[in-house]
C-alpha cells in the first residue's frame, strides 16, 4: 500500500517579539529585571561592542590585526543576552562574538592577541566562563550542550547560552547538540543570531521552514522569535529562557533576527551578492541609536553619559591595541607543544626540525 | 619616530595588493586613522587609514603597483638618524574627527562624478543615490554592469588604446577584377590570401613587442574581426599562408557560424599573429581600427561601392574600396607599413607586387 502524503499548510510565522517602540505610534514596552542602572550598563555594554568592532576594522586594515570577523550591527544580541545571565553562567561565543568576552571584564588586548594570532589571545574558559572562540560553524553547539548538562549533574545553578548564525542550523552538530540538550533537559539557551547570510548563501538557499525558530518543535523545546535590533526584547527572551533552564526545564531556541550590514568578515566583498539598499536601509536602524532613543525618551541617557561611554571605550581600545602590539613574539615551538599530551614521533621530529632551521635563519 | 607602514593582509592570506591611489602626499601631516592609500586585493578595494600620526615622509609604492604583503609602503614621521625607522606603537592619540562617512563604492562614485562628498554630510552615510543626485546628470537610463565579452573587449582595447602609439595609413584598392572572378565567394578569404601573402614578404608586420624584444613570428595566423549579438570577437584562422582561398572561405564561414551560435573555444580565439578588420557594407569609408594587442598591426578593408576613378585619363565607375593599415609606431615605420598595405592591394588588383 502506498502511504500517503498530507502536507499541511505552513504554521503562521511566529510573533517577533519587540519592546522598544519608534517614538511615535508604536510605544516602548516594559521588561522586568532591569533598573534605570542596569539599563545604563547595558547601553554601556552595547557602545563598548560597537567601539570594539570599529576599531578592530581599521587595526585590520592597519595591518594590525589579522582577518576579522565584523558584527557591526548585532551589539544588541550579544550585551542583551549577557546581561540577563549571572556570573555563574557560561557562554559559548562563535566568531561573531569574538568580543563578548568584554561584557564579562576580559581586557580588549586580550581579544585583539586572539586576532593577531598571538597566543597570549588563548584565555582559560574557566576563568570568566567564557568559552573559547568557536571558528568552525556549530561545533560548539554540543560542548555547550554538554557542559550545560554537567552543570545539572553536578547541581550547579548555572546555564549556558551559545552563540551561532543562521548557517549553523543546516549544521549536524547543531542537531546533535539541540537534541541533546532537549532530551537531557539540559539548562542551554541557543541564540541564532539570523543575520539572514551564511557568507553569501542567503536564509531562502538555507532552509525551507517559515522561522528558524519553527526548528525548535522538532526538539521538544520552545522557540522563540525576537528582533534582533532591539536590545530589551533580547534580555527578555534570554531572561525568561534561563529562568527555565535554572528551573531544570530544559532549553530553549531564540531566533534573534538582524540582518548582517557588515562584510561577512574582512576577506569579504558583499558587494557582490548583497542588496547594499536593503543594507543602507537596515543601518539607518542600527540596534545603538534604537537603544540610544529608549534611553532618552526615559530621560535616562544624556549627552555627557553618551559621550563617556564612548570615550571610555576609546580609551580601552587605546589601551589594549598598545598592549596587544607590546606582546613579545611567541615562541614557534608553541605550535606543537600544545597539540598533544604524548606527541608522536613524526611531529617530535618536525618540531626539532622547525627550530633546527630557525636557528640557522638567525631568528 | 618614524612609523614603517607595511603592507597588510587585507583579505585571508592574500599575497599581495595592487596600489590604487594614494591619498596623501609626501610632507603632508595625516593624523591616526586619515585614509593614507586605497588598495585593490583578490577579495576587494579597501582604503586603508594611518596607524600613526606625523607628517609623511617618503612613499615607496607607486600608484598601479603590485606589493607583496609585507613590502614598506610608507614612512610616517621623521626616520631615525641611524637609517633604522623604529616600527614602535603608534602615537597614542586617538584624533576626534569628523570624515564623511561613505563606502569606498560612493568614493568611488563621488570621485568619477566630480562630486564633492563633503557638501552631502548629513546624518549617516552618504549613499550612492544623493551623490548621483547632486552630480546633476541623467538619473533615468538603464545600468548594465560590463559582463563576459563586454568586459573582454572593454578590457582588451582599454590595454591597446593605452599602450600602443597607432598609427593609420589608408589607400585606394579596385576590388572591379576581383568582383568580376570571385563567384559565390566573398572578398574576405582573398583579403587574407593577399594578407598573408604580403606578410611573408614584410615579416615586420607580423610580430609581437615583448617587453624589450621584438618577436618576429614564423608562423601566420590571421584574426577575423566579427560581430555577433554578445558583442566583437576574434577568431583565428590559423597558417593562413599555406592555404588556398577556397579553404579560406570554407574556414571563415565555420568560425563565422560558430561565432553567432557562440560556441567558439578558446583555442579558436587564441594566437592570432595579425588582425583582418572587415565589416563589409558598415566597415565605413574608412576606418581606423585599433591593434589587436599584443599584434603590432592590423588590416582593415572599408564599404566597397561603385566609385568614379580615372584610369588612363577617362573617369571610369569601379568598385573601389579603401584599405587602411593601422600598426604600432614603436615597432614597425610607417614606410614599412605603407609598402605592406600597397603589396596587399596589388594582390587585391591582381598585379604583381610593385617595387
Amino acid at each position: 500500500m502506498r502511504a500517503s502524503m498530507r502536507v499541511e499548510p505552513s504554521p503562521a510565522m511566529p510573533e517577533l517579539r519587540r519592546v522598544i517602540g519608534d517614538g511615535e505610534g508604536h510605544p516602548d514596552g516594559e521588561v522586568t529585571g532591569l533598573d534605570d542602572a542596569g539599563l545604563l550598563a547595558l547601553h554601556r555594554s552595547m557602545v563598548l561592542l560597537r567601539t570594539y568592532d570599529e576599531r578592530s576594522l581599521t587595526y585590520h586594515r592597519q595591518g594590525r590585526i589579522g582577518t576579522y570577523a565584523i558584527f557591526w550591527g548585532t551589539e544588541a544580541i550579544q550585551a542583551g543576552s549577557v546581561h540577563a545571565l549571572d556570573e555563574v553562567d557560561w557562554v559559548f561565543p562563535s566568531y561573531r562574538e569574538s568580543a563578548i568576552g568584554l561584557l564579562r571584564g576580559m581586557a580588549p588586548a586580550t581579544i585583539l592577541a586572539w586576532w593577531r594570532g598571538h597566543p597570549a589571545g588563548w584565555w582559560d574558559p574557566r576563568e570568566r566562563r567564557v568559552a573559547s572562540i568557536c571558528v568552525p560553524i556549530a561545533t560548539h553547539v554540543p560542548h555547550a550542550a554538554g557542559l550545560a548538562w554537567g552543570l545539572r549533574l553536578r547541581g550547579e545553578r548555572g546555564c549556558a547560552v551559545c552563540y551561532f548564525g543562521d548557517g549553523a542550523t543546516s549544521e549536524g552538530a547543531f542537531h546533535e547538540g539541540a537534541n541533546f540538550a532537549a532530551v537531557m533537559d539540559a539548562p542551554l539557551v541557543l541564540l541564532c543570531n539570523n543575520n539572514q547570510w551564511a557568507i553569501s548563501t542567503p536564509l531562502a538557499a538555507q532552509t525551507r521552514a517559515a522561522a528558524l525558530a519553527d526548528k525548535a518543535a522538532g526538539y521538544g523545546m520552545p522557540g522563540v522569535r525576537v528582533d534582533g535590533g532591539d536590545v530589551l526584547a533580547v534580555y527578555d527572551a534570554t531572561r525568561q529562557a534561563v529562568e527555565r533552564a535554572r528551573a531544570g526545564e530544559g532549553p530553549t531556541l531564540i531566533e534573534a533576527v538582524t540582518y548582517r550590514m557588515a562584510p561577512h568578515a574582512t576577506a569579504d566583498d558583499p558587494s557582490l551578492y548583497i542588496d547594499e539598499a536593503r543594507v543602507e536601509e537596515e543601518r539607518r536602524s542600527e540596534c545603538v541609536a534604537r537603544y540610544e532613543g529608549y534611553l532618552r525618551r526615559r530621560g535616562l541617557l544624556t549627552d555627557e553619559l553618551a559621550e563617556a561611554a564612548r570615550a571610555d571605550a576609546l580609551a580601552a581600545m587605546r589601551e589594549g591595541i598598545a598592549a596587544a602590539e607590546a606582546l613579545p613574539a611567541p615562541d614557534p615551538a608553541l605550535v606543537f607543544d600544545t597539540a598533544y599530551a604524548d606527541p608522536p614521533a613524526q611531529l617530535v621530529a618536525e618540531r626539532a626540525e622547525l627550530l633546527r632551521l630557525l636557528s640557522e635563519d638567525g631568528r | 619616530m618614524a612609523y614603517e607602514f607595511r603592507m597588510p593582509d587585507l583579505g585571508e592570506g592574500v599575497a599581495e595588493g595592487e596600489i590604487v591611489r594614494w591619498l596623501v602626499a609626501p610632507g603632508q601631516e595625516v593624523a591616526e586613522d586619515d585614509l593614507l592609500v586605497e588598495i585593490q586585493t583578490d577579495k576587494a578595494t579597501v582604503e586603508v587609514p594611518s596607524p600613526a600620526s606625523g607628517v609623511v615622509s617618503r612613499i615607496l609604492a607607486e600608484e598601479g603597483a603590485v606589493v607583496p604583503v609585507g613590502e614598506l609602503l610608507v614612512v610616517i614621521g621623521a626616520e631615525d638618524g641611524d637609517g633604522v625607522p623604529g616600527n614602535g606603537p603608534p602615537a597614542v592619540t586617538e584624533p576626534v574627527q569628523s570624515r564623511v562617512q561613505a563606502t569606498p563604492a560612493v568614493r568611488r562614485l563621488a570621485a568619477e562624478l566630480g562630486v564633492d562628498l563633503a557638501a552631502l554630510a548629513g546624518d549617516g552615510p552618504v549613499t550612492e543615490a544623493a551623490v548621483r543626485a547632486a552630480a546633476g546628470g541623467p538619473a533615468g537610463g538603464r545600468r548594465e554592469p560590463l559582463r563576459g565579452v563586454r568586459r573582454a573587449i572593454a578590457e582588451h582595447l582599454s590595454r591597446s588604446h593605452r599602450e600602443v602609439p597607432a598609427v593609420t595609413v589608408v589607400e585606394e584598392c579596385d576590388f572591379t577584377h576581383l568582383s568580376l572572378t570571385r563567384g559565390e565567394l566573398s572578398y574576405l578569404p582573398f583579403v587574407l590570401r593577399a594578407t598573408a601573402d604580403a606578410l611573408g614578404r614584410h615579416p615586420a608586420l607580423n610580430a609581437r613587442l615583448e617587453r624589450d624584444e621584438i618577436v618576429y613570428l614564423d608562423d601566420v595566423h590571421l584574426g577575423v574581426a566579427m560581430q555577433t549579438e554578445a558583442g566583437l570577437v576574434v577568431p583565428v584562422v590559423r597558417d593562413a599562408a599555406a592555404k588556398a582561398v577556397e579553404t579560406l572561405a570554407t574556414e571563415v564561414a565555420d568560425l563565422g557560424a560558430a561565432a553567432a551560435a557562440g560556441t567558439l573555444v578558446p583555442e579558436q580565439l587564441r594566437g592570432s599573429t595579425f588582425t583582418v578588420s572587415s565589416a563589409g557594407r558598415l566597415g565605413g569609408l574608412f576606418a581606423t581600427p585599433l591593434v589587436n594587442h599584443p599584434e603590432v598591426a592590423i588590416l582593415g578593408v572599408h564599404r566597397i561601392a561603385p566609385r568614379p576613378a580615372v584610369i588612363d585619363g577617362a573617369i571610369l565607375v569601379r568598385d573601389i574600396g579603401l584599405v587602411s593599415c593601422t600598426f604600432d609606431h614603436r615597432v614597425v615605420d610607417g614606410a614599412v607599413a605603407s609598402a605592406f598595405l600597397l603589396d596587399v592591394i596589388a594582390g587585391l588588383e591582381g598585379r604583381e607586387p610593385g617595387p
